[in-house]
Order: C-alpha cells, then sequence, then structure tokens
C-alpha cells in the first residue's frame, strides 16, 4: 500500500513539475503565457504609445520566430495615457489568467494608479519610460528600464544654467510634469524668476507667455508633454518679447508628434530623455523596425523592445508563472540590446543612461550623452 | 498673488480676454438662443462647435498645407477664410438641425420630461465626441499658419496682431448681423415669440417647430464662425475641443442670464477678460476656480443671471 501510495504522489509530482515547466501550466489560460503593453494607442499621446507598443511587437515576434519551447502572445491596453482609466483597465490584465507581465505603464500618472493593482494580482511590470520618482520602491512587482527624474531634473537644470540666467518654470500639474518642476527648481533656484500651472489640454497659453515676458526670462522649462508643449512654444514664438525664449523640457516633449505640431517653432529647444538614441546604440534593429512598421521608431521604442526583451529572456530560463518571473526579475543580468540590465531592491536600472536631444531641420538629433 | 503682471501687461490681457471673450461668445449665443425657445440646456452643442473646427480643418487640408509654407498674402488669406468660415457655418448649422431633430423632437412630440431631454442632450453629446475620435484618431490636429501673426503695432505693452484683430472686428459684424435678425426679421420675431409664450404664438399661427429649428440653426452657424475664428486664434483643435470653451460657453450664458441674448454676450466678455486677469494674478490653473467661485456667487444673489432670463428683451 505504501509503495502504491508513493507511486502515485511520485506520478502526481511528476505531473506538477511538467505542468511547472511546459506549456501546460498556461492549461487554466488555455494559451500561451501574454506580455501585455501598457500605454496609449489612441488619444492625444498615442503617438508615444504606439512607438513603444510596437517596439514590444518586435520583440515578442522575433523570440516566436526562434521557436522557443514557451511561444509568447502579445496583448494591449490602452489608457490613452489616462491615470483615471489605468485602473479599470489593470484589472483586466490581473484577470486574463494567461497574462504574465506587463510592458508599461508609458507615463507615469497611469503607471502610479495602476500599480497597486498589479500587485494584487502579482502581475510583474517594466516600463520603459515612467520616470516620476515616486514609482521607486512603489511595489516589489514594479520595475524600470530607465533613469527617474531625480536623475533627469538635476540634467535639466544644468542646461538651464548653461543657457539662461533667468529661467520660468511652467508645468502641467501631473505628477510627471509637476514633479519633474519642482526637482528643476531646486537644483537651479537662484535663476528661478516665476513659474506657473497649466492643465493638461490647455490651448490659451496667452498669459502665461505674458507672465514670461514680464518677468523678464530668457529660459522657460516645460513639465509636460508634447501635445501642450508645442501650442506653448508656438505661443511663446508668435510674441516679439517671448521669441528668443529658449525652450527646455524633458522626455515628456521629446516625441515625432512634438515636431509634427510645432513645425519650425520646435528648432533649437534643449530636451532630455533617459532613452537611447536608437540609430546610434541599435542601428540594425532600427532597420529591422523600419521595415516592419514602415514607420520611424520613436524615442522609448528601443526601451519598450528591451523590456520586453527582459521578460523574455525569464520566459525562456523556464520562469512561466507572475511570481516565479517576478522573483527572477530582482537577480536577473539580462544584456538587452544597447543596454545591460538588472535592476535594484527600488526597481530601477541600475545602468543609468541621460542624453540631450534638439530639434534641427524638422529631426530629433542626439546632442550627447550627458552622464 | 502677484498684480505686477496685470499692472504692466494690463492691455495685452485685455486684447486677449477680449478675443477669447468673443469666440466664447459665438457658442454662448447657441445656448441661450436655444433655452429661450426651449427652456433646454442644450449640452451638445459644445460638439457642433468641435465639428465646425473639423469642417474648417479638413477643408484647409483639402489644399495641401504642410504648415511650413509662409503666411498666405491678405487677399488669399481672405478668400480661404471666407471659404472654410462659411463651409463651417454650413455643417455646423446643419449638424444642429440634425441633432434637434434626432436628439430632442421625438422627446418633445411625446410630451417627455425636461430631464429626459437633458439626457437626450448629454448623450449626443457623448456620441459626437466617440464619434470624432475615431474619425480623426483623437490626436491633436494642427492647423496651419494661415495669417501672419507678426505684430501690427504696440500699443501699451500690448502687441496687436492681425488675427487678434479679424476676431474682435469679425466678432462685431456677427453680433450686429444677429442683432437685426432678432430685431428685424420675422424668424427673429418668432423666435422672440415662441421664447415668450410658446402657447400663444401656435395661437397665432407660428410654426414652432420650424422656429425651434431655425434656432438650432443659427445657434449653429453661429458656433461654426466662432469655430473659424478659434483655429486662426489657436490652430489646433481635437475631438473634444468642445469641452473646455463648452463650459466656458455654458458658464458665460449662466452668468449672464441664459436665455437673454445681451447677458450672453456680456458674460462672455467678462468671462474671456476675468479669465485671463485671474490667470496673470493667481496663476492659470486658478482661473477656472474663481470663476466658478464667481458663477455660484452670482446664482445666490441673483439667481436669474446678471441680466436675467428674458430673450424678448434682448438685446445684443
Amino acid at each position: 500500500m505504501k509503495k502504491i501510495i508513493s507511486i502515485v504522489s511520485a506520478s502526481a509530482l511528476a505531473v506538477g513539475l511538467t505542468v511547472a515547466v511546459t506549456p501546460s501550466a498556461f492549461a487554466a489560460c488555455g494559451g500561451n503565457p501574454v506580455i501585455y503593453f501598457q500605454g496609449a494607442q489612441t488619444g492625444a499621446y498615442q503617438e508615444t504609445g504606439i512607438n513603444e507598443a510596437n517596439g514590444v511587437i518586435l520583440a515578442i515576434d522575433k523570440y516566436n520566430a526562434t521557436n522557443p519551447a514557451v511561444k509568447v502572445d502579445y496583448k494591449v491596453i490602452d489608457t490613452q495615457a489616462s491615470g483615471t482609466q489605468s485602473p479599470a483597465l489593470a484589472k483586466k490584465v490581473v484577470d486574463d489568467e494567461c497574462a504574465i507581465g506587463v510592458v508599461g505603464g508609458m507615463y507615469s500618472g497611469e503607471t502610479i494608479n495602476a500599480m497597486p493593482i498589479y500587485e494584487g494580482g502579482k502581475v510583474p511590470v517594466i516600463s520603459p519610460s515612467a520616470t516620476n520618482p515616486a514609482l521607486s520602491n512603489k511595489s516589489a512587482y514594479f520595475h524600470r528600464v530607465v533613469a527617474n527624474d531625480f536623475v533627469q531634473g538635476p540634467e535639466l537644470a544644468k542646461i538651464a544654467l548653461r543657457v539662461s540666467k533667468r529661467l520660468f518654470i511652467v508645468d502641467d500639474a501631473t505628477p510627471y510634469g509637476n514633479g519633474l518642476a519642482k526637482i528643476v527648481a531646486s537644483n537651479a533656484p537662484k535663476i528661478v524668476v516665476g513659474s506657473d500651472k497649466v492643465t493638461e489640454g490647455t490651448t490659451n497659453f496667452t498669459s502665461v507667455v505674458a507672465k514670461v515676458k514680464a518677468k523678464k526670462a530668457t529660459a522657460v522649462f516645460y513639465g509636460g508633454y508634447y501635445p501642450e508643449a508645442a501650442i506653448f512654444i508656438k505661443a511663446l514664438r508668435d510674441n516679439p518679447a517671448t521669441k528668443n525664449v529658449k525652450f527646455i523640457a524633458g522626455d515628456g516633449v521629446l516625441d515625432g508628434e512634438f515636431i509634427k505640431l510645432a513645425k519650425k517653432n520646435a528648432e533649437g529647444a534643449y530636451l532630455t530623455a533617459p532613452g537611447q538614441p536608437m540609430a546610434k546604440v541599435a542601428p540594425a534593429l532600427e532597420k529591422e523596425y523600419k521595415k516592419k512598421f514602415k514607420r520611424e521608431v520613436g524615442l522609448y521604442t528601443l526601451e519598450a523592445y528591451n523590456a520586453a526583451y527582459v521578460f523574455l529572456q525569464g520566459i525562456k530560463a523556464g520562469k512561466t508563472t507572475r511570481e516565479s518571473l517576478n522573483t527572477w526579475l530582482a537577480d536577473a543580468t539580462v544584456k538587452a540590446v544597447g543596454q545591460t540590465i538588472s535592476f535594484s531592491s527600488t526597481g530601477d536600472p541600475f545602468k543609468l543612461y541621460m542624453n540631450e536631444y534638439t530639434i534641427k531641420n524638422g529631426k530629433m538629433v542626439w546632442v550627447g550623452s550627458l552622464l | 498673488m502677484d498684480f505686477s503682471i496685470l499692472v504692466s501687461d494690463f492691455w495685452a490681457l485685455t486684447i486677449d480676454g477680449l478675443v477669447v471673450g468673443a469666440i466664447i461668445a459665438l457658442v454662448s449665443l447657441g445656448y441661450t438662443l436655444v433655452y429661450g425657445v426651449l427652456r433646454l440646456i442644450n449640452f451638445a452643442h459644445s460638439e457642433i462647435f468641435m465639428i465646425g473646427t473639423m469642417t474648417c480643418y479638413w477643408v484647409v487640408q483639402r489644399f495641401g498645407f504642410t504648415g511650413y509654407e509662409d503666411p498666405l498674402p491678405l487677399w488669399k488669406f481672405a478668400g480661404l477664410f471666407l471659404l472654410f468660415g462659411f463651409a463651417a457655418a454650413v455643417v455646423s448649422g446643419v449638424a444642429a438641425v440634425i441633432l434637434e431633430i434626432v436628439a430632442y423632437r421625438r422627446l418633445r412630440v411625446l410630451g417627455a420630461s425636461r430631464l429626459s431631454s437633458l439626457i437626450s442632450a448629454i448623450g449626443a453629446s457623448f456620441f459626437l465626441v466617440e464619434v470624432f475620435q475615431k474619425i480623426s484618431g483623437a490626436k491633436n490636429l494642427d492647423f496651419p499658419r494661415l495669417i501672419s501673426k507678426d505684430t501690427l503695432f504696440e500699443f501699451q505693452n500690448a502687441y496687436i496682431t492681425q488675427d487678434k484683430l479679424l476676431v474682435i472686428v469679425g466678432a462685431a459684424v456677427i453680433f450686429y448681423i444677429l442683432n437685426r435678425v432678432i430685431h428685424h426679421t420675422k424668424l427673429g420675431l418668432g423666435i422672440r415669440a415662441v421664447s415668450q409664450d410658446e402657447r400663444a404664438s401656435i395661437l397665432m399661427g407660428v410654426n414652432v417647430n420650424r422656429i425651434i429649428s431655425y434656432t438650432f440653426l443659427l445657434g449653429g452657424v453661429l458656433a461654426g464662425f466662432g469655430s473659424a475664428f478659434y483655429m486662426v486664434f489657436y490652430e489646433t483643435t481635437k475631438a473634444n475641443v468642445g469641452f473646455l470653451i463648452g463650459i466656458s460657453a455654458f458658464t458665460a450664458a449662466v452668468l449672464g442670464g441664459i436665455g437673454n441674448v445681451k447677458g450672453a454676450l456680456y458674460g462672455s466678455f467678462a468671462l474671456g477678460l476675468f479669465q485671463q486677469y485671474t490667470s496673470a494674478v493667481l496663476g492659470y490653473n486658478w482661473k477656472d476656480v474663481v470663476t466658478f467661485v464667481i458663477l455660484v456667487f452670482v446664482l445666490l444673489v441673483k439667481p436669474t443671471g446678471l441680466f436675467g432670463e428674458a430673450l424678448q428683451k434682448a438685446r445684443v
């Protein structure tokens, strides 16, 4: 009898082990594990979101093309970059038994609001572009592949100190924009001559421009995203008194859509981003991307690709449950494209990058590395 | 609180406030006219404005502007402006009439409560925003620079540009024409009669349904012209562009006394100026807070608004 029991338990153990290491672990979901992308696919901020989502798709397609033991599917939740929409959509991910990890959120606000839901569902998250410092140490399930605004802010302040003696600060009252503006202000207190706050969706910047003019500012820092930044820089250039004011902004503004919306007004803007210039560090991948999607890469396409790549390496190593994948992330060192990624206990990457960009002849141009 | 900018740039803020006020007024009149005849807040009116901005955008797109061209010479601009301005007015006007037929008329015929119409209005508003989000990809649509924004002359620290003059003068001409329509035409007489007493108007042989349709048409046309000015001044639109301006226009109408044309006009200019001054003194993000505090205060002290609800006594 004892023998029978031990045979039965041995078989059960064997079945259990098989279940744990083969695709049948996803029998409950009836398919392959799914990597989700969280970000905007429609709405004013969709350009950045589509550029990132395509990076994730490229990584997954390349991985599946190698015929791995466990193939991976891709799904997307379109938050329109909104922090009010992201929690409900995150719940959908948690409820999807196939969901194994999330690349995202794209922006800080939507990520901050979605994290408690992901944590509840034990879903590991790797953001390619959320830079708000409030996300550091927020959850054991949160990771990001980019440096946060405690790194970006002081670098922006250095640029402001380099190009101006009178800085006016404007932000859009979002966690990202306001957070970055505060860090810039605290790192260049002597040159700040005034500040103002707008809201997302603002089209009327005339009173803000009047203030920039009245304060005789020679540079403006804008903490926010490209749709409003494009309107703001246009309004600055239209006013004879502020048309030569230098425009400084962070990664929320650095997007092809900023150039499309602001046109020649965008020229010469001082912009930074923790994202790497893909043409420089991953030219072959850039070419592949352009061929596949018939469009230019965006800022954070590479970071989104790499975030997905990290997950895929974990899955390749047999980590096919949310919990095991998350545990694996804590100690993993992954040699991704143009970047070696490993996470500190706060979820931030150990190796940090910060780059300066500008707009020249209608194109985003890499100026140099700031770190 | 910083009054120095209000003092040093008072006239710059005032000119911009008048421009903003003129655009708000053109939208606000639609709310007030419809309320006058139907006692209904047409919450989908902000989307009629949005449809106007989209029309301007699509008409101008047909000409293949990339946005990198130099502004047009004045005569060319005038021709193009008249083209997209009238196109927006026609499309917005027709859209407003269709809205009335689809969303309100049936409810009115069935004798449904005002609340049903209000819900129908909000539903129509959401519907239109969502449809245009799908059509436009929900992005900011950039309108090309058609008119030079170089300073024509400087006045007390304020830069006067052609686009600002166009909005202020153009809106003034439209207000004058509206005044003539309301007070010197049969249509105007009909609108005033229905707003005064619907039942008596029917007894006097007024075709109420037709008057209501014309009122929506008039409101839509005004919003259409407003949208053309908006596009020249702001050079951008998106599917939910009507939301903020709709709130401002509705607030202005209530501030002046909803149903009162004169009230909507003064309310709009007061709001436009007030928002600019508040932004300068307290900060941009305070302007809506203070605006609504004043609105609540006015309604508490004088619930009918500054000029009272009386379309029939209206003077533009």
